[in-house]
Order: structure tokens, then sequence, then C-alpha cells
């Protein structure tokens, strides 16, 4: 077995831009480009940027529902990248997700029990009478009730219906479980519950998490790794602790200055960007963040920066760091 | 909101321990449907046409094809012709009841038809996209500038015995496209929804996909187009037999009812002949419209 669950070489997402009758294209939205990095067993990495940034399409590339346009994606020293049919099938046990929006992730017109027993009866992993056992374990594991499998979603809370969608994650025993802004559409109280119970799952079933999210608090608590995306491309990926106190790539820092900070005292000084987020169908020349760093120098201009291990597991891809 | 609604939301244990039985959302639809007075008194009304063609023997004894040739253009005549006869001696009334079974056959049987057609392509197109739906949607584009008409025309002069079943089978080979092109839009607007990713995360194939997580989701727009598609085939019988493209004349249909009273005299003087059919066919299309007025309030609350 190799030593790392999940592997991600240089992975791209071109989505192609058409015009006119014969649908040509005239240009591609690069929604991720060219991203690397590799997940440890048991590990949590937190990936924040803020929207558009390509986080949710790098998720989403990682449970293969979205086929990457270029780049490998690695999953127990097994390249999934272009699985297909069964194999793909049989290979989803290992990688599961919990979606954003409690209210649309679940389909209204099915019982819970029968969501819950969907993924054992595609998989045929248990008779109809093990799955309905199954099922009122994984309502308890989640913290509701087995009869709750008899309802519907509509008459569930949006915390209620999140812990269902972990529940389905969790039917098949995956190692690796995508979480692409699984707080986000929660209050802060139901956000810290949810979050104590992936925490809890994590530590009871050995689970790996990708936590995607715009949040940095939500992913400072939960990661063991950050790493932060910009127009398509990792900048900065490095452990939790490194990471926020020591942020290595101007962007990181603008980023981390952005969060209030409860005492005045701990404040760092604010640093404000200037100017938008560049479209990523005619991304910047050289280093993507160039037009708004407040750092810039000749060669960020020019050139795109190496994506390199600046100090041990800190890595970034910025010129003031190259030799 | 509903009492029994808001109580389900926080169950307390003493709630949990008599609990309401669980309705799932298609039920609830229903019952909003059994809730609308016009949509439920249409689908009576429906019933009884439905019902009195059905037992259109018990009603009438005369058989619709039988020519009373000493009794020909009769007025009304209680209880022996309550409609009176046509030209050719046959009863109306039997030709009314009768008539309705065919046209309630060709609206039925192409419903069925159409809507299967239209799933099975709407549904693949949707859930693929992609090429399929290119090739899916091309076929539509070609099928929805088909001359109907001439399809008709051409297969009752080389097909020696013009059928009702001739007559179902090309309706339903080229009434498809629409219907397909209305499926196909609902399909691709899930396609992206949370829930089917999240099928297909699971492991779930296309048609699991598309006959469990999709289709639940489009019945209720599935259901207008559906009753409303029965009216459009009951008016295209009609239109088709004052056309004269309909089954042979000597077959009842209220079209063919219609097409035998278009004649100034019959017009002028005699509006028992063509009152009754002119009727059913109205009566039936409105009930049709408002059925399918109620079922899209029942599945689309929050539509107004």
């Amino acid at each position: 077995m190799s030593e790392f669950l999940l592997e991600v070489v240089d992975l791209k997402k071109y989505f192609p831009i058409t015009a006119g009758v014969f649908r040509r294209t005239i240009g591609h939205v690069k929604a991720v480009d060219g991203v690397s990095f590799k997940l440890r067993h048991g590990e949590t990495l937190g990936l924040v940027g803020e929207s558009g940034c390509g986080k949710s399409t790098t998720g989403r590339m990682i449970v293969r529902i979205l086929q990457p346009t270029q780049g490998r994606i690695v999953f127990e020293g097994h390249d999934i990248t272009n699985l297909r049919g069964r194999r793909l099938r049989d290979m989803r046990r290992q990688f599961q997700m919990v979606f954003q929006d409690p209210f649309a992730s679940l389909n209204p017109k099915m019982a819970v029990g029968d969501i819950l027993a969907e993924p054992l009866v595609i998989h045929r992993i248990a008779s109809r009478r093990e799955a309905d056992q199954r099922v009122c374990e994984l309502l308890e594991t989640v913290g509701l009730r087995a009869e709750d499998r008899l309802r519907y979603p509509h008459e569930f809370s949006g915390g209620q219906r999140q812990r269902i969608g972990i529940a389905r994650a969790l039917a098949l025993n995956p190692k690796l479980i995508v979480a692409d802004e699984a707080v986000s559409a929660l209050d802060v109280s139901m956000q810290a519950q949810i979050l104590n119970l992936l925490t809890e799952l994590k530590r009871t079933f050995r689970l790996s998490y990708i936590f995607i999210s715009h949040n940095l608090a939500v992913v400072r608590h939960i990661s063991d790794r950050v790493g932060v995306m910009y127009l398509g491309q990792l900048v900065e990926l490095a452990g939790k602790a490194d990471l926020f106190n020591n942020p290595l790539h101007p962007y990181t820092e603008a980023l981390l200055s952005a969060v209030p900070a409860p005492k005045r005292e701990g404040r760092r000084q604010r640093i404000i960007l200037q100017g938008d987020v560049p479209s990523p169908s005619n991304p910047p020349q050289g280093c993507p963040f160039h037009p708004r760093c407040p750092k810039v120098m000749d060669p960020c201009r020019s050139q795109r920066p190496s994506w390199r291990e600046v100090r041990a597991g800190h890595w970034t891809a910025c010129h003031l760091y190259e030799q | 909101m509903p009492a029994h609604l808001t109580s389900s939301a926080t169950p307390s244990p003493a709630a949990v321990s008599r609990r309401r039985t669980v309705k799932s959302p298609t039920r609830l639809a229903l019952e909003r449907f059994l809730r609308n007075r016009a949509a439920v008194g249409s689908l009576v009304v429906l019933c009884l046409i439905v019902l009195a063609s059905l037992c259109a023997p018990l009603l009438t004894h005369w058989d619709p094809s039988y020519q009373d040739l000493m009794n020909t253009d009769s007025p009304p005549v209680w209880p022996a012709h309550p409609l009176g006869t046509d030209a050719n001696g046959i009863d109306y009334l039997a030709r009314d009841l009768y008539g309705g079974r065919v046209d309630f056959l060709i609206g039925f049987v192409d419903m069925a038809v159409i809507m299967l057609i239209s799933i099975v392509l709407g549904g693949l197109a949707g859930f693929y996209g992609g090429w399929v739906d290119a090739v899916i949607m091309r076929i539509v584009d070609f099928m929805m500038n088909f001359p109907f008409l001439l399809l008709i025309i051409v297969l009752q002069s080389l097909v020696p015995a013009n059928t009702v079943w001739l007559l179902i089978l090309v309706i339903a080979a080229t009434g498809w496209a629409n219907i397909t092109r209305f499926m196909r839009g609902l399909f691709l607007n899930l396609r992206e929804a949370e829930y089917v990713l999240a099928a297909r995360i699971v492991g779930a194939g296309a048609w699991r996909i598309i006959l469990r997580h999709m289709l639940p989701n489009v019945l209720g727009p599935l259901m207008v187009q559906a009753t409303l598609l029965v009216a459009n085939l009951i008016f295209t019988e009609a239109a088709l037999a004052i056309l004269g493209f309909d089954v042979p004349v000597t077959v009842p249909t209220w079209g063919n009812v219609l097409k035998g009273a278009q004649d100034f005299f019959v017009l002028q003087s005699e509006p028992w002949a063509w009152l009754p059919p002119a009727g059913l066919i109205f009566l039936t299309i409105l009930c049709m419209n408002f059925i399918s007025d109620g079922l899209r309030d029942a599945f689309d609350p929050c539509f107004d």
C-alpha cells in the first residue's frame, strides 16, 4: 500500500467556451489549472479560496463526477483518472462526497431510508433486511433516530439533512470523504455540531477528508494541512499551524489578514488587495496573482512560479522564494 | 401552514409514540389536488363521459352501425331515438356514445405511447447531454417538421385496411417530438441537481438516476403535459375527421359524427345531430384543462 491515500498530479479542468452554430470552441475557462498535492491516510486537508477559485471543481474531479482535462488522480496507488463503467463503480466505494446545500442534496421524493439504502443496493452489499439494519445504524451514527428512515427530507431541518447527507456518504465505508462547503449553508451553532460530528466520525472510521470551504476559521478548526487556491491554482500548502502563523505567499497573507481577530492586540496589519480577481477564461501571464500582488517583481509578470517545497512540508508557488 | 405539518417538524416524545402516518411528497400533492374543487369536479365529469362510452350498450340498444333505412333523418323521438337518426337511419345517441370509445382509445393509448417515448428519449438526452443530446434533438427537429397530414394521406391510400389502430400508430409515430423536447428540458434542469450528483457518486447508473431520481421530480409537469396531450389528441381526431382523413366514416367517432353533420341544412335545422358530439368534445377538453391546472397547482404549490 502506498504511503499516500490520494495523489493529485497537475490536475487541470478547462471548460470550453463555444460560440456560433457549430459550437466552435473560442476559448477556455481554466477552472483548475495545474493542482498537485498528496493526502496521507487519516489526514484532513482543507482547501480554501474565494468563490470561483476552482476548489469545488477540484473536489468534483477527485470524486470523478467531472472528467479532468489533464493530470492524474491516484488513489491508493491506483490511477483512477480514466476508470470507467464497472471498475469506476467499484472504486466509488472508497471515496464519497458531502454536499453544500442540504436542501438540494437529498432527493425530495425519496424516504430517508431509501436514500441511505440506495448505495448498499447499488453495490449489492446487503440484502433488504440487512440494509434496513444498516440504515438504522447509520442514522444513529450521525445522531438521528432509527425511525427517521421512514420520513421524507422536507420534514427535517438543515442541520438534520446535512447529517443525512453525511450518513449517505458513510454508507459504503469509504476511506475518503470530500466535503464541499459542508457547513457553509448552516447557521453557526449547527456548523459547530456538524464539525464535531465530522471529527468524531473521522476518529471512529479512520476517514480522511478533503474539506473545501471559503471559511478560514472552519478550515483551521478541522484541518491538519491547508491548501490555498487562487484562480485555479494552489498557491500555498502547509501544515495548519505553519500556514496560519507563518504564511509565505502574499495572497495567503492578504487572505489571513482579512479574518477579523477577536482581540485588538491580536490584529495583524490588514492587507487590502487592489482590483478584482481576473477572469479564469483569460488569466494573467506569469503568476496568476501578480496584477494584485503587493510584492510583485519583474519575473512574476512573465514566468509562472514553480510549485516547490520551500521549507519542510511547506509548499508554495511564488517567485519570492525561488533561488 | 397546516397544523399537521408544523407539528411533525419537532416531534415530542409523546407525538412519536402516536405517530401520524408518514406522508410522501407525492401523497401530499394528491391531497392538495383533491382539495381543488374545479379539478375534482372535472375529473368526475370526465369519468362520467368515459363510463358512458364504455357502458354504451347499457344506455342504448341501438347498434352504431345499424342502418334503419325506413327511418332516416328522424328528429328526436322519445324513447326510440332520443337524439334522432342520421341520413342513413343510424341512431345518433348510439353513435355519440360509441364514438367516445374510439376517441378515448386514441387519446389514452397515444398519450401512454408518446409519454413513454418522450421519457426514454428526453431522459437520455437530458441525462447524458453532449452528442447523445445532439443526435436525439436533431431527430426531434426532423419530426417536428414532418408533414403529419401527408403521412396519413399516403398511408390511407397505401394500406387497404384503414383502422383505428393504424391512426393510433401514425399519431404516436409522429406526435412525440414536442413532448420529448419538453421532457428533455426538465431532465436537463435536474442534471446538475446535487441529489443527482450524489446518486452518481454513490455509483447509480443512468437508468436508475433517470427513473428513480429524475422522473419522480418531474412528475408534476409530466402529468400536466399528459392531460393536455389527451385533450389535444381528441381535438386532433375531430380535426382529422372534418378534413376527411380520419378512420372510415362507418366507424363512430365524435369527429365522424360531426363530419356527418357538415351540411348547411343539418346545421340549421338539426342541432341534435351536431350539438351532442361537439359538446362532448368541448366538455372533455375543458375537463382535461381543469385537471391539468389542478395537477400543476398540486405538484408545484409555489406556482401562483
